[in-house]
């Protein structure tokens, strides 16, 4: 490889204060790299009145590093594992060409926003030949929506007809940009656009409640948008998926609704009944503290040899909704366990580190797989260490998480652990 | 002087899902926030005798077991749970009320960040006192 200088660092702050998050992250980049590439910034949702204050503070500081980013539920760096707070992660390196795009109303028009995004992603993309190719993407995740003008709610008992469910969740689209992040449309419509670029990317959230999430370009903060970084560069770029969710034997043949991330019946009988009676659950499970145990019990379809886990995101009357289309309607009930996850990370670290010596790397992981490990989630972190050894990686926590390897895989799912990382 | 065991109580008692957080042991809590049990959020107010004598019963099995490696403990109580983390080798242990429906598993991460940290001081205390 070359001998020219690479510098990265991957920061965190837990002030409170915007200006002191955006003051300590600044003085620690700056004591790795004066002028980095780009800057892509995290923070949890307690920062949401800050948001300003932090981005004005960095563009500052780095007026010409593009920046974008966004809110997830938490993330994990060489100093720790956080739920709360700012994370920064910066390259410096001469061989290397970075593009920043935005695209808007993602979930009512993803085509278009995908569109929007990579038109500028191409715009501001250099003519440089570097010959590997990498685009990181943060979409607006899931907005749980008002039905029924009842409060935000997971799962209603009322029964709901799913043709009036499709057409609510329709609606909200359109009236307030609420519902399924839309993020499969997206992925589609980037791969599609950009297609020799490998992509890694999530959804943004909150603290899991899925109730706001934010996406920053630059110094300003939108909402139900896409934000993409497009590096182009000389340095093998190692990638790396794996799904922390193995299959049962309770496979059915799902009746989708309208929208096709509606299950109205399995093996032609109610859809929420019969889940329930599957895993012996009792109806007393049927309440909002519904994520404690479905993220354990994800949903699995096939499409071309791959698993796409997907997350139940609400029960409304027989209809189980999940997160983004099911492109099959052979469907079985997969199990997450600590150990299926702590398996999954290792054998990803594994298939990475055998290519190369890692400089940094980026992992993008199911938000749920936070939530279902919680305190453990520092085990994950000892491993992580272990394997990039001082090299500095950041860890996000998303509502979904997308990956994509030209002609190879394309797919945006819920329950995986997606890496890249420069060598 | 500021505690700094009650600034890290303070942290965490400012995300929203932390309705009330202290250090404690049986029959005893040793450290509160900052502004006591003012800061706790209104709604942990109504059952807080309650809680507060749930607690005492916990600290008995802690006080049994923290010898022999108990680390956590949690109890739900109507719409509330509180969580226990134990330092090792000790009686104490940060306590946490959350909502019921909270997701724990991203407040735990706090708890535990906030757990390290005490444990961090009284460390550093001790080697002040020697």
């Amino acid at each position: 490889m070359n001998d020219l200088e690479f510098k990265a660092a991957v920061e965190i702050s837990r002030k409170w204060d915007g200006e002191e998050v955006a003051r300590e992250l600044s003085d620690k980049i700056k004591n790795k790299t004066t002028s980095p590439k780009f800057i892509l910034l995290f923070t949890t949702i307690h920062y949401e009145k800050e948001f300003e204050k932090i981005l004005n503070g960095l563009k500052n500081e780095f007026p010409d590093a593009p920046l974008v980013g966004g809110t997830v539920a938490g993330f994990m760096t060489q100093e720790g594992c956080y739920t709360r707070g700012v994370t920064a992660l910066t390259v410096d390196y001469p061989n290397m060409d970075i593009a920043i795009g935005i695209g808007h109303n993602t979930k009512k028009n993803p085509v278009n926003a995908s569109r929007e995004c990579t038109d500028m992603l191409k715009m501001n993309s250099s003519t440089s030949f570097f010959p590997q190719k990498f685009l990181f993407v943060l979409t607006s995740g899931t907005r749980v929506p008002s039905l029924l003008g009842t409060g935000v709610k997971r799962v209603y008992k009322t029964k709901i007809p799913s043709y009036m469910l499709s057409k609510l969740l329709k609606t909200s689209f359109q009236t307030s940009q609420k519902g399924v992040g839309r993020e499969d449309i997206i992925l589609d419509e980037i791969s599609n656009r950009m297609s020799d670029f490998n992509i890694i990317g999530g959804s943004s959230i909150d603290d899991n409640k899925m109730e706001a999430n934010f996406q920053f370009f630059s110094n300003k903060i939108y909402t139900n948008s896409v934000v993409g970084l497009s590096i182009k560069t000389d340095l093998p770029l190692l990638l790396d998926s794996q799904v922390a969710v193995k299959k049962t034997n309770k496979i059915f043949k799902a009746e989708l609704s309208g929208e096709k991330y509606i299950i109205k019946k399995i093996d032609n009988k109610p859809a929420t009944k019969t889940f329930f009676e599957n895993l012996n659950w009792p109806d007393s499970f049927m309440d909002e503290r519904l994520h404690r145990r479905t993220f354990f019990y994800p949903i699995l379809f096939e499409k071309q040899g791959e698993i796409f886990p997907e997350v139940i995101g609400g029960l409304i009357g027989n209809n189980i909704v999940c997160g983004f289309d099911l492109k099959s309607d052979d469907v079985c009930i997969g199990i997450s366990s600590k150990e299926i996850l702590i398996n999954a990370i290792k054998k990803e670290l594994e298939n990475i580190t055998r290519s190369g010596i890692l400089k940094i790397g980026i992992v993008i992981y199911c938000s749920a797989l936070l939530e279902t490990l919680g305190r453990d989630f520092f085990k994950v972190q000892e491993i992580i260490k272990e394997y990039y050894s001082n090299s500095p990686f950041l860890l996000i926590a998303t509502g979904g998480e997308d990956f994509c390897i030209p002609n190879k895989i394309l797919k945006h799912s819920n329950e995986t652990i997606n890496m890249a990382a420069f060598a | 002087m500021d505690d700094p065991i009650a600034k890290v109580l303070d942290d965490l008692l400012r995300l929203d899902d932390i309705l009330a957080c202290m250090v404690a042991r049986q029959n005893m809590i040793s450290v509160m926030p900052t502004d006591s049990t003012d800061s706790f959020k209104p709604e942990v107010h109504g059952i807080w005798d309650i809680i507060h004598r749930a607690m005492d019963d916990v600290f008995n099995v802690i006080r049994e077991y923290s010898q022999a490696g108990l680390s956590e403990m949690e109890f739900r109580l109507q719409d509330y749970e509180a969580l226990f983390y134990v330092f090792p080798d000790t009686e104490n242990a940060l306590v946490a009320i959350i909502p019921a429906l909270a997701n724990k598993g991203l407040l735990e991460v706090e708890m535990e960040n906030a757990r390290r940290e005490i444990l961090k001081v009284m460390e550093d205390q001790m080697t002040v006192n020697g």
